[in-house]
């Protein structure tokens, strides 16, 4: 999968385009931890152009909101593809992620 | 007391081993008038002839030179023009015997020398084939490579894993040092040839150092760091230097390999155990309980994964029933899926009349900082059937697939209401409730069947799992569950199983 990085003022913005499933965790986690280094207290993943995700990549952005909780700051998700958005519906995690439908209404929603 | 001779003088060497040209000349000038014969060099008279000869009278001399060695030939007792001519003759016919003389014997010496190094040679692949061990391989290139060259100190540094560094004989550089000229020999790819004297205590120009990358599947991996008197390593030493480190790598790369192989099958082998530990922690027997017909089965993916159920089934009491999946695979998966299955068990052991969500609730209060550490979570979905009520309360932590498929009906998903445990510190999760009637269905099962795949990539899915479930609902629990489990396999038609599939069905009976 490929993974590109921007920064808005302090929140890193992250794409990701491609399959995000075990194979890519260690490869994933190392470029969360790039961006966390660079702004440890904010991430918005734009997810638009990924096209499945598995239940391990679910687990790394749980592991990855929860580092950013923890520094009062949040792991943010946009731009979710309808059949991966299902996979958050269903497993509930919709309730736990902020998700916004594009990167534009996340940054218009977030305080600046 | 015993006199320790002085190593005999090169000269006398040569007049030992020419002694009947050496008397034709000196016999000659005596039986021409002379009163004697002498060679002298800058330590003193290496020959005089005869042995009586006074060498304070007044003589003739020229010089003789041999590569290095310089010397004079004397006639004592003559001093003519026709017998200096003589002399000078004499001592151009005694150089370059003497010549060809040294020569013999630096040739003699190479061929000693070089045996001496092909012996070491054979000696050093001798030996490091014959080890299994890294340790030994490197210990041994010490050893030996230090022997091969005339080294005064010889080590090898291998930075990988706990890193490995031997000295021989005794330690001289320290691994600071080491794994400095590593980095600079691992960047270029290239010896490295220094002159450490000063730094470590000789004087300037008597000492010269190398270090020489041993290379593993093209990368520099680990070097061969020598230390010896002189100035530098001549051209032959650094080619039997590269064929040396060259076997070395190789020696190395197998040792590895051997290593590697070793600890698959020694992991293959715990994975096993691992895995026959897993299926022995899920319930053996089926449990009888009023009003519903139970079955279950579970058949894990070829990692042990982290798939679970759960029966409690007490006389007099609701059932109370659970299925979960921890994310991941491999050994940390099942770990997780061992202690919460464990906690799963006392807790609705000793939750008397405890519902669903507090079941739920207790798991992830106990569960959360662990999930957390370790960077997982576990779907769970408590069921709670209640024969007296016909009812069936539930609690669904981020689990699917849950079909209900009510009797002579059309079969739907059940939904989660909240996220799985170690998500949230807190269950946010609610009890929900349903009738549950003879001939209605509850089938919980874990994603390894709808995800599936056949040889073309293409999934299960949840529609062809609903339309089986409605389609097999009039048969007995056991029977949905096998009907469950040919129809994947059909459809994956030799697609290895990616993930487990683990499925719980309950049937409402009268």
């Amino acid at each position: 999968m490929e993974l590109k990085m921007r920064t808005t003022g302090p929140l890193a913005i992250g794409e990701m385009s491609g399959r995000f499933d075990t194979l890519e965790n260690a490869k994933v986690s190392a470029w969360l931890d790039s961006l966390l280094a660079n702004n440890p207290s904010g991430i918005l993943l734009n997810m638009s152009n990924v096209t499945f995700v598995d239940s391990s990549a679910l687990s790394l952005l749980v592991k990855y909101m929860k580092t950013c909780r923890q520094n009062n700051g949040d792991l943010i998700i946009c731009g979710l593809q309808s059949h991966v958005r299902v996979i958050f519906d269903l497993t509930r995690l919709d309730k736990v992620f902020r998700i916004f439908s594009t990167e534009e209404e996340a940054l218009h929603a977030l305080p600046s | 007391m015993i006199a320790t001779a002085a190593p005999p003088h090169p000269l006398q060497n040569f007049l030992r081993a020419h002694h009947n040209h050496v008397s034709a000349i000196t016999n000659s000038w005596l039986e021409m008038g002379a009163a004697g014969v002498g060679i002298c060099t800058g330590d003193g008279w290496a020959g005089v002839w005869p042995e009586t000869c006074r060498l304070d009278m007044p003589g003739i001399h020229v010089p003789m030179k041999a590569g290095q060695m310089n010397a004079e030939l004397w006639v004592f007792g003559v001093s003519d023009a026709v017998a200096m001519t003589r002399l000078e003759a004499d001592a151009v016919l005694l150089s370059r015997l003497m010549a060809l003389e040294y020569e013999l014997v630096d040739m003699t010496q190479e061929l000693i020398s070089s045996q001496d190094q092909l012996l070491a040679l054979f000696s050093l692949s001798n030996a490091m084939q014959n080890q299994l061990s890294l340790r030994e391989v490197l210990n041994t290139l010490a050893h030996e490579s230090s022997k091969l060259f005339n080294l005064i100190y010889s080590a090898t540094f291998l930075p990988s894993g706990n890193g490995e560094m031997f000295h021989y004989p005794q330690p001289v550089l320290d691994d600071h040092y080491m794994l400095r000229v590593f980095q600079t020999v691992a960047r270029s790819g290239q010896r490295l040839v220094f002159s450490e004297g000063p730094v470590i205590g000789f004087p300037p120009d008597t000492l010269c150092g190398l270090v020489e990358p041993i290379v593993i599947q093209g990368e520099v991996k680990a070097v061969l760091c020598l230390l010896k008197q002189g100035v530098r390593f001549e051209s032959p030493e650094l080619k039997l230097l590269s064929g040396v480190c060259d076997q070395a790598g190789t020696q190395i790369k197998n040792v590895l390999l051997y290593q590697e192989t070793l600890a698959q099958a020694r992991l293959n082998a715990e994975m096993e155990v691992a895995k026959q530990l897993q299926i022995r922690l899920l319930p053996h027997h089926l449990p009888e309980v009023n009003g519903v017909d139970v079955a279950a089965a579970s058949l894990p993916a070829l990692q042990v994964g982290g798939d679970f159920y759960h029966f409690a089934a007490q006389p007099g009491e609701p059932f109370m029933f659970a299925v979960g999946d921890v994310t991941g695979k491999g050994m940390p998966a099942a770990l997780l899926m061992a202690m919460t299955r464990t906690l799963l068990k006392s807790k609705t052991r000793t939750l008397q009349q405890s519902s669903p969500v507090d079941v739920l609730g207790a798991v992830n209060d106990e569960m959360y900082e662990d999930y957390t550490e370790i960077g997982m979570f576990s779907t769970m979905f408590v069921g709670l059937y209640d024969y007296w009520e016909k009812v069936l309360y539930f609690a669904n932590g981020g689990h699917s697939p849950v079909i209900y498929c009510p009797a002579g009906s059309t079969a739907f998903m059940l939904e989660a209401d909240g996220p799985p445990v170690g998500v949230l510190p807190e269950c946010i999760c609610e009890n929900q409730l349903m009738e549950f009637h003879p001939g209605d269905v509850l089938v919980v099962a874990t994603d390894g069947f709808n995800e599936a795949r056949n040889p073309q990539g293409e999934m299960f899915g949840y529609e062809r799992l609903l339309a089986l479930i409605e389609a097999s609902a009039s048969e007995s629990a056991q029977t949905i569950v096998n009907n469950l489990y040919q129809a994947v396999a059909a459809f994956s038609n030799g697609n290895a199983q990616d993930d487990d599939q683990t499925v719980v069905v309950i049937k409402g009976v009268r």
